[in-house]
């Protein structure tokens, strides 16, 4: 027993000497990263240069023709892109801003704030589909509970998710009722760690609580602002969830978004080709995006 | 005197707002509990009767046994497996990677760390495609590691657990190595344990984005005994009319409650885990 033991200890003290240790302790993490992260990327832009499809063997370079395709004017894929653009230049700047508001408001000293957060920021843990579900009845023409509030205090019946501008912003507001705990509660945290030496000798100095919010609380927000907005505009792009099972895209084609598009035409129409090509698209958008947040925000980030 | 009068005003002013705000955030999901406890033809009832009248959890039975739609139950159980089997796996394999990059120096580890935080922002669809079609070809597709596989390849956990061990004092652990401890050991015995907090707040987000994962399951899953929550659901609903809103709500409560309950009760990890993971690099 004692020399067994001695023995485990000498073959590991021996790799404990060798430059391959560290790599030993990477290499189940390695594995998976490589196979099912690194790889797919790899094979992903090869894939968006092919005709590659589940319902043929043949696979035939195709060059930038997927790629091209979508510069036909009306095509899909624009309008499911533009659709994208829309929900996410509502959407982020409504979360960011309620998220910010939200988070000062249930950071003041108010009884029950404890519950408040709590209240604000449950939904974000929900999944998406009983996040759908529950909004399709609330929010339905003829039985919805809005609906009927609505009808009581006057106001006209509401088409909600039947008419394309308001299916847009039942989309964003089921957003910001689900994401608002994704943005507030780290905004709340940060608050929570400017000192409150640097509010009071403001106070003495005679700043306003504008001036106290402009140069004391954003600059000191700013990486947690810098941290929501790339996220948000991540996620954002890829919107799935709320649309298919809310609005299923429609009216029309009002609410189609890309990550939408880009399933059908993958999955429901097997044109894996197309649907790569349009992942590297919208991948360099997103890119694009967060290296403009990161320039223009961090380049002010005061830590 | 006018300094109070005016504190009051913005005080009673600010809890206006929000209480207006918890009764919007609130009463949805108050609305689906209740409407799940009614029987279904007391559930488009105006005005709407807050407290179920007869209170049954028939509704309840009905989602767990029928299997018309979706097998409810079975999803149930389903999501509790894949998040468990993950949450395990991803302990283990992320913090054995972290180890080395928070501890030991060798070439290559800075090129590793960089790509680890590169891929911390590489959104989902750009593998959505190259990923099945190689669970395609592994026959893996309506398995339960075609959903495990995939989380395992996230860096997050590594980033996460690395930063966390990078706070732990190097004399605990420099103690046992001039003792004769292997590094292996050194890390098992003395660094694992000391990284509890770190792995607690990653169990509890891979359990959140594990049983609430959408695309992804929705695409590699159409087996309907091996499917998760979200999808189940979903297909659930497509079985059930308007007059079925209690039996509707009830599959809908099924999916939300683990999650709530689990969120109610470890809310401060939850923040400290948000901004730690995403600030402090």
């Amino acid at each position: 027993m004692q020399s067994k033991k001695r023995g485990l200890n000498y073959i590991f003290s021996i790799s404990d000497r060798s430059p391959l240790l560290p790599w030993l302790f990477l290499l189940p993490f390695l594995f998976f990263f490589l196979s099912f992260m690194v790889y797919p990327m790899i094979q992903g832009l090869y894939i968006s240069f092919t005709d590659y499809s589940l319902l043929s063997e043949k696979v035939n370079l195709v060059g930038i023709r997927n790629y091209l395709n979508f510069l036909r004017p009306g095509d899909l894929f624009l309008i499911s892109l533009g659709n994208t653009f829309k929900y996410v230049a509502l959407a982020v700047p409504i979360l960011l801003g309620c998220g910010l508001l939200f988070a000062i408001v249930v950071n003041a000293p108010i009884k029950g704030r404890m519950f408040f957060r709590a209240a604000l920021s449950a939904p974000f843990v929900v999944n998406v589909a009983s996040v759908a579900l529950l909004w399709t009845w609330i929010l339905d023409r003829e039985i919805g509970m809005i609906n009927y509030y609505f009808m009581k205090l006057g106001l006209p019946k509401q088409e909600w998710i039947y008419h394309p501008f308001s299916a847009m912003m039942v989309i964003v507001m089921v957003s910001l009722w689900g994401g608002l705990g994704s943005v507030m509660l780290p905004f709340l945290a940060g608050l929570q760690d400017i000192p409150q030496e640097y509010y009071e000798a403001a106070i003495i100095d005679g700043a306003s609580k504008w001036n106290l919010f402009r140069y004391i609380t954003l600059p000191l927000l700013k990486p947690i602002l810098l941290f929501s907005g790339v996220s948000q505009v991540v996620a954002g792009f890829q919107v799935f969830g709320q649309v298919t099972l809310i609005t299923g895209g429609g009216p029309g084609y009002s609410t189609r978004v890309a990550m939408q598009h880009l399933y059908e035409v993958g999955f429901s129409w097997f044109r894996l080709g197309e649907a790569a090509a349009m992942s590297w698209v919208l991948f360099l958008i997103i890119m694009v995006f967060t290296i403009i947040q990161f320039r223009y925000l961090s380049g002010r980030v005061e830590y | 005197m006018r300094d109070e009068l005016k504190y009051k005003f913005f005080y009673g002013l600010g809890f206006l707002f929000l209480t207006i705000l918890a009764i919007i955030w609130l009463v949805p999901i108050l609305w689906c509990l209740s409407t799940s406890l009614k029987l279904n033809e007391n559930t488009y009832t105006y005005p709407i009767k807050w407290i179920p009248d007869p209170l049954t959890i028939k509704n309840y039975i009905t989602v767990f046994t029928s299997g018309r739609g979706a097998n409810v139950g079975l999803a149930f159980v389903n999501s509790t497996i894949v998040a468990s089997l993950t949450i395990f796996l991803i302990l283990m394999i992320d913090s054995l990677a972290a180890y080395p990059l928070a501890r030991m120096e060798f070439k290559g580890k800075s090129l590793i760390f960089s790509i680890v935080i590169g891929s911390l922002f590489i959104p989902i669809y750009t593998v959505l495609v190259p990923r099945f079609m190689m669970f395609w070809k592994l026959s893996l597709l309506n398995t339960y590691w075609c959903l495990i596989f995939p989380a395992l390849a996230s860096s997050y956990g590594v980033f996460m657990l690395r930063q966390f061990m990078l706070s732990i004092p190097r004399e605990l652990e420099e103690a046992a190595l001039i003792d004769g401890c292997s590094r292996f050991r050194t890390f098992w015995t003395i660094i694992f344990p000391l990284t509890r907090p770190a792995l607690a707040t990653l169990s509890l987000f891979t359990f959140l984005s594990s049983w609430n994962d959408y695309l992804w399951p929705l695409l590699t899953l159409n087996d309907p005994t091996k499917m998760t929550l979200p999808v189940a659901l979903a297909l659930f609903r497509t079985a059930y009319g308007n007059w079925e809103m209690g039996t509707v709500m009830a599959a809908a409560f099924t999916g939300a409650a683990p999650t709530l309950i689990v969120y109610f009760f470890t809310q401060k990890m939850i923040v400290k885990g948000m901004i730690t993971s995403g600030l402090k690099g």
